[in-house]
């Protein structure tokens, strides 16, 4: 029998932002191009439709399958071309192409370790990519007021920090409110990418970006994906 | 293989066990999406992803009281709680802030948010558990500011008392995803009353002079001289002390939170004002306080 291996720092760091934009694609009764798109991965594997859930993996349960919410920001940092849609979609990788694990990390301005956080992320780019670490940033909360983020607070948040990872926004705490009711940030989401599968979810920044996950990585290699 | 930390080993251990393949779930749908209900361990927080590391401490909750100088509440003032992460508060109607915080925390610290308006300052905490840091002060910041200048031009920048010279090159960072307001990243210098000064300055180290700066944590480099008027009883020629609270989480500018000498000054001649060294400087501005050299 196989030893239990320690999990250190690797996990999906979940960066939850949510487009909580009027303007939505979420929101469409009628399904668009888009939206087809944005429930499909990069080679057309349907989003997973059941398991849902906000727990993370424990021991022999599962964790909940994370939703495929939907986000409106800046792919791969590029601000160039304005806001644009981002989805939890691209990132579900059942056949591991480009991800073993997604990382999400939910943000907002007057969080100190979260500024901290995305500049070592920033640093960490190609290391996660080598590693097959999805990295996707989102700001949750408004300075101002400590509600939902506005567009305002994202622009300032990527306009300091030169973002080279995804970066959106959640309007309002539309999305990912359910997981940062606690208060605190940066809230980190670890997901098996083969499932989207919940693996840790939880406030606090790593003490080391650059490694925090790599257990994460391992328990993936190491263990078949979550039946749901 | 085993963890150098045994806990969270154990606790890693019993979150992964290898060789799992179906398992049994809940067929929860959208409908569970309310909210993630954390684990918190015999003290009372949640255990981080990498385990508890040393020097971290168990805060459970973090209170504290804000009034201003003329001793009145400060109302809807943003605070953190900061270590490893950041929980939000805000100061209620009688200048009180409550926040769960539930959390392993390492240079823990207790942030009150001024956001120009007011001073901001850190407040190390060195307790854990639920902790009440009792009434602080936090002056306002006057009314009226001066634009820093980012064109890299030497220059001299005046606020109140204090005229900061700003060296040819210089890079300027204030801290704008905080500070989005064209207002309030502009300086702003205040003269604190040794009576009010903030928890952080500490006693013993014979601050004779001491000023709150906003945009708070603006950082430059190479640092910026800094000349203020003399409301000491030192005479001239005194040599001093500037020390300055640290921000930087590493420990760039001294201990986190902590009020650190950045720099060395004198008296001048005439006795009229106190200014930094040649060739000494100043990189971050939050609180300044000066005293004789010992």
């Amino acid at each position: 029998m196989n030893t239990i291996r320690p999990i250190r720092f690797a996990a999906s760091f979940l960066v939850l932002a949510s487009c909580g934009s009027t303007s939505s694609p979420a929101q469409k009764a009628d399904a668009s191009a888009e939206d087809i798109a944005q429930d499909a991965n990069p080679y057309g594997k349907a989003y997973p439709s059941k398991g849902f859930g906000t727990s993370a993996h424990s021991g022999s349960l599962a964790g909940g399958v994370f939703q495929n919410f939907r986000f409106y920001g800046h792919p791969n940092g590029d601000a160039s071309k304005g806001m644009q849609p981002l989805s939890m979609a691209k990132f579900f990788d059942p056949e591991m192409r480009a991800y073993k694990i997604v990382v999400l990390t939910a943000t907002a301005p007057w969080c100190t370790y979260c500024k901290k956080e995305t500049t070592e992320i920033i640093a960490a780019r190609n290391t996660f990519s080598d590693r097959k670490i999805g990295v996707i940033q989102v700001v949750v909360e408004s300075q101002s007021s400590g509600i939902g983020a506005t567009q305002v607070d994202f622009d300032n948040w990527v306009r300091v920090l030169d973002h080279n990872f995804d970066v959106a926004l959640d309007e309002s705490k539309r999305n990912l409110g359910a997981f940062v009711q606690a208060g605190g940030l940066p809230y980190a989401l670890v997901l098996d990418a083969r499932t989207m599968e919940i693996l840790y979810s939880g406030v606090g920044a790593p003490a080391n970006v650059e490694t925090a996950f790599d257990r994460y990585v391992s328990w993936v290699d190491s263990n078949p994906p979550t039946a749901y | 293989m085993h963890d150098s930390n045994p806990v969270a080993f154990a606790l890693m251990a019993s979150l992964f066990a290898c060789g799992a393949t179906t398992v049994q779930v809940s067929d929860a749908g959208l409908e569970d999406a309310k909210g993630t209900s954390p684990t918190y361990d015999a003290k009372g927080c949640a255990v981080p992803l990498n385990g508890i590391q040393p020097g971290q401490v168990c805060v459970r909750s973090l209170q504290a009281k804000v009034l201003d100088e003329n001793g009145k509440p400060l109302s809807n003032l943003i605070t953190t709680a900061c270590g490893d992460g950041c929980t939000f508060g805000k100061t209620n109607a009688e200048g009180v802030s409550r926040m769960e915080v539930h959390r392993y925390m390492s240079k823990a610290a207790l942030m009150l948010h001024g956001h120009s308006t007011y001073a901001s300052y850190y407040v190390i905490l060195r307790s854990e558990g639920d902790v009440d840091r009792g009434t602080m002060v936090l002056p306002a910041m006057p009314a009226e500011g001066v634009t820093i200048p980012e064109d890299g031009i030497a220059t001299t920048l005046t606020s109140g008392d204090v005229s900061l010279t700003l060296p040819s090159g210089v890079s300027v960072m204030i801290d704008k995803m905080e500070l989005g307001e064209v207002d309030a990243q502009k300086l702003r210098t205040k003269f604190v009353s040794l009576d009010k000064a903030p928890p952080f300055v500490d006693p013993t180290l014979n601050i004779v002079a001491l000023y709150a700066f906003t945009p708070f944590g603006t950082e430059f480099a190479p640092g910026v001289g800094v000349t203020v008027a003399n409301k000491t009883n030192l005479g001239p020629g005194i040599a001093v002390e500037f020390f300055v609270q640290g921000t930087d989480l590493d420990d760039k500018y001294g201990p986190f939170g902590q009020f650190t000498k950045l720099a060395e000054g004198h008296v001048s001649s005439d006795g009229k004002t106190i200014a930094t060294d040649l060739g000494q400087s100043i990189p971050q501005l939050t609180w300044l306080g000066i005293r004789p050299k010992p």
